[in-house]
């Protein structure tokens, strides 16, 4: 396909079916990596609403997320197409006015003290952000005063707790405990996650909720944070 | 009829047939240790100390067949084997009693594949490792590597004979290798580079691994050459289904993960597949594995009754108490979940009862003697 073919025309304004992967989110949600970049490139240069060509991408994201709920897509595929979009977030981003990008709200995130697995973790952090939060992700074996802190100067209210060795169950469980020392229980809703991490775990760390996977965990934001 | 030996009775499952019961052959050295009163780091450190930890554990909470991958005494070794050494206890900033983890990063640039592919294999794992060991470059520091591994695998070899003697086979040893792909994602770059490597430069990729499989094969070959035990673990994780798709499976890992699988098998060599994370989709792959010589080791996250569907006819079973099940449930629990694998998947023979990968160090004493205990039960 031709360069100019793919001249951006925006959610809704594409003709035919055939046409249909003209679209920056099908190109997204399809993992044509050169193509999304290729398009955003030409967009911006064509002064496009920056904005909307984030909104593109999000809808992209959300029907990678539904393609891997439906088992269509695996893991690759989730970090495939978060890599595209961050790319292609990083040639917007100067576009963007200083302030201009809706946050849909703060979340807490990171590897619970003594553990130090970061892949699901990671994972889920880019697919929030993807999907519009402002993620502060505090990396491995964090310290649950370490998350308290965070809490309090980012007023969050969800925090993302992420473990795959059963002694992260215990730093969970302290975690949950600091912060509800803090006062910050009735305010910060805390989900958790990691390979063993189940109904038995939330119970036992005092948690709201886990996500068995990331898509799951961008679900339980959206309920916290928007539902 | 007397009583199957512990060796007879895990040579009969892994044959498929039906022993005198299931035998239990469980990771426990983790869990013996804290159990045992001693450190993770003396438990990776100190053969004698380990082997007194077992002793108790085994004494108080019950007898086993066998252990699997064994981690006690291995701590020099790790440092030496592999290019990223993991996190081991009591070495730099981790705390005695902290856990083994392995370190998640890249350590190397997609761009080296090339250089890997165009290298000679054994140069290549070499260059792999002394490249993070100062210590162990030239040929002062490849004697004083070989020295270690070879005294050390000496005594851990002593350690397995005195347990035989005592009933406990050690199933595996300490044979671990990987296939080329599992050994890429695992120490020379993050399993997220790894994934993007597969969709930016999967020929390159390709290439390298094709390079890394003689010197993978010939860390295995080395191992139970040194330990005596003629089988081979093989650690499977990031090529499964958690995070590969059937597609990408079949392109990059199966073919390896056969090749593999087939020249230990030809030798006599009994492949462990010690499979983590949840490779369910991919199960009927290991239909063309060679039959009655491979053990499906699945650590709680496959679904295990699918798998004695797909394969029970086809190569032995062993799993797969859950981790969390050991630490959070309760001992009728753990009981429950135990005669569920023994009648459902042990009952025609051809299954190990084990812990889903290891027995975590903070397992409830109780559990672990449900589980132990559970084999014995009519």
């Amino acid at each position: 396909m031709g360069h100019e073919d793919h001249a951006w025309k925006g959610v809704g304004q594409m003709e035919g079916k055939e046409r249909s992967s003209d679209r920056l989110s099908d190109m997204l949600s399809e993992l044509r990596e050169k193509e999304v970049l290729e398009m955003v490139r030409n967009a911006l240069e064509e002064k496009v609403n920056p904005l909307s060509l984030v909104e593109e991408l999000r809808e992209g994201m959300a029907e990678v997320g539904r393609r891997f709920e439906r088992k269509d897509y695996f893991r690759s595929e989730l970090i495939m197409s978060a890599e595209i979009f961050k790319e292609a977030i990083v040639l917007i981003e100067p576009h963007l006015a200083a302030g201009q990008g809706e946050n849909k709200g703060d979340i807490v995130i990171g590897t619970v003290k003594g553990d130090i697995h970061d892949i699901g973790k990671n994972i889920v952090a880019t697919l929030l952000r993807c999907s519009g939060y402002r993620v502060h992700d505090l990396g491995v074996d964090v310290p649950p005063e370490a998350f308290v802190t965070k809490l309090l100067e980012t007023n969050a209210r969800l925090l993302g707790l992420s473990g795959l060795l059963t002694l992260a169950f215990d730093s969970m469980k302290e975690t949950v405990c600091k912060v509800e020392q803090a006062g910050l229980r009735d305010r910060v809703k805390v989900i958790i996650g990691g390979g063993p991490v189940n109904e038995k775990v939330v119970e036992y760390t005092g948690a709201d909720a886990f996500g068995k996977d990331a898509a799951q965990a961008v679900e339980l934001a959206r309920l916290y944070l928007e539902g | 009829m007397s009583p199957m030996t512990p060796m007879e009775r895990i040579e009969t499952a892994i044959r498929l047939g039906r022993p005198d019961r299931v035998p239990v052959v469980p990771i426990i050295d983790f869990f013996a240790a804290r159990y045992g009163g001693i450190t993770q780091h003396d438990m990776f450190f100190d053969l004698a100390k380990a082997d007194l930890a077992l002793e108790k554990t085994l004494r108080d909470l019950g007898p086993i067949d066998g252990q699997n991958l064994t981690y006690a005494g291995l701590g020099r070794i790790m440092q030496v084997i592999f290019p990223t050494p993991p996190q081991l206890p009591g070495v730099g900033d981790v705390p005695p009693d902290g856990q083994f983890q392995f370190v998640e990063r890249s350590v190397m640039g997609s761009e080296e594949y090339k250089r890997m592919a165009e290298s000679n294999p054994l140069r290549l794992l070499m260059e792999n490792i002394t490249k993070y060991h100062a210590e162990f470059r030239g040929p002062l520091g490849m004697a004083r590597a070989f020295r270690i591994i070879i005294s050390d695998t000496l005594k851990m070899r002593g350690s397995i004979k005195r347990w035989l003697r005592k009933g406990v086979v050690s199933t595996v040893a300490y044979n671990i290798t990987f296939t080329p792909m599992e050994y890429i994602s695992l120490f020379l770059r993050s399993l997220n580079d790894f994934v993007l490597d597969i969709f930016r430069h999967p020929e390159e990729l390709k290439a390298a691994a094709r390079a890394l499989m003689k010197p993978m094969i010939m860390q295995g070959m080395l191992m139970i050459r040194l330990s005596g035990v003629r089988a081979v673990f093989l650690g499977g994780n990031r090529t499964s289904a958690t995070f590969l798709n059937p597609s990408q499976f079949e392109e990059f890992a199966l073919p390896e993960w056969l090749e593999m699988s087939e020249h230990f098998a030809r030798r006599g060599i009994t492949v462990f597949l010690h499979l983590d994370s949840d490779w369910t989709p991919f199960l009927t792959y290991f239909k063309d594995f060679p039959r009655g010589k491979c053990v499906l080791c699945l650590d709680g996250t496959s679904d295990i009754f699918q798998a004695k569907e797909v394969l029970g006819d086809h190569m032995c079973i062993m799993g797969d108490v859950p981790a969390s099940l050991l630490k959070l449930g309760e001992p009728e629990e753990v009981d429950e979940y135990c005669h569920r694998l023994i009648t459902e998947i042990g009952s025609d023979g051809g299954f190990i009862l084990s812990s889903g990968c290891t027995v975590p160090p903070d397992a409830k004493p109780e559990n672990v003697k449900a589980m132990l205990q559970s084999v014995h039960k009519g």
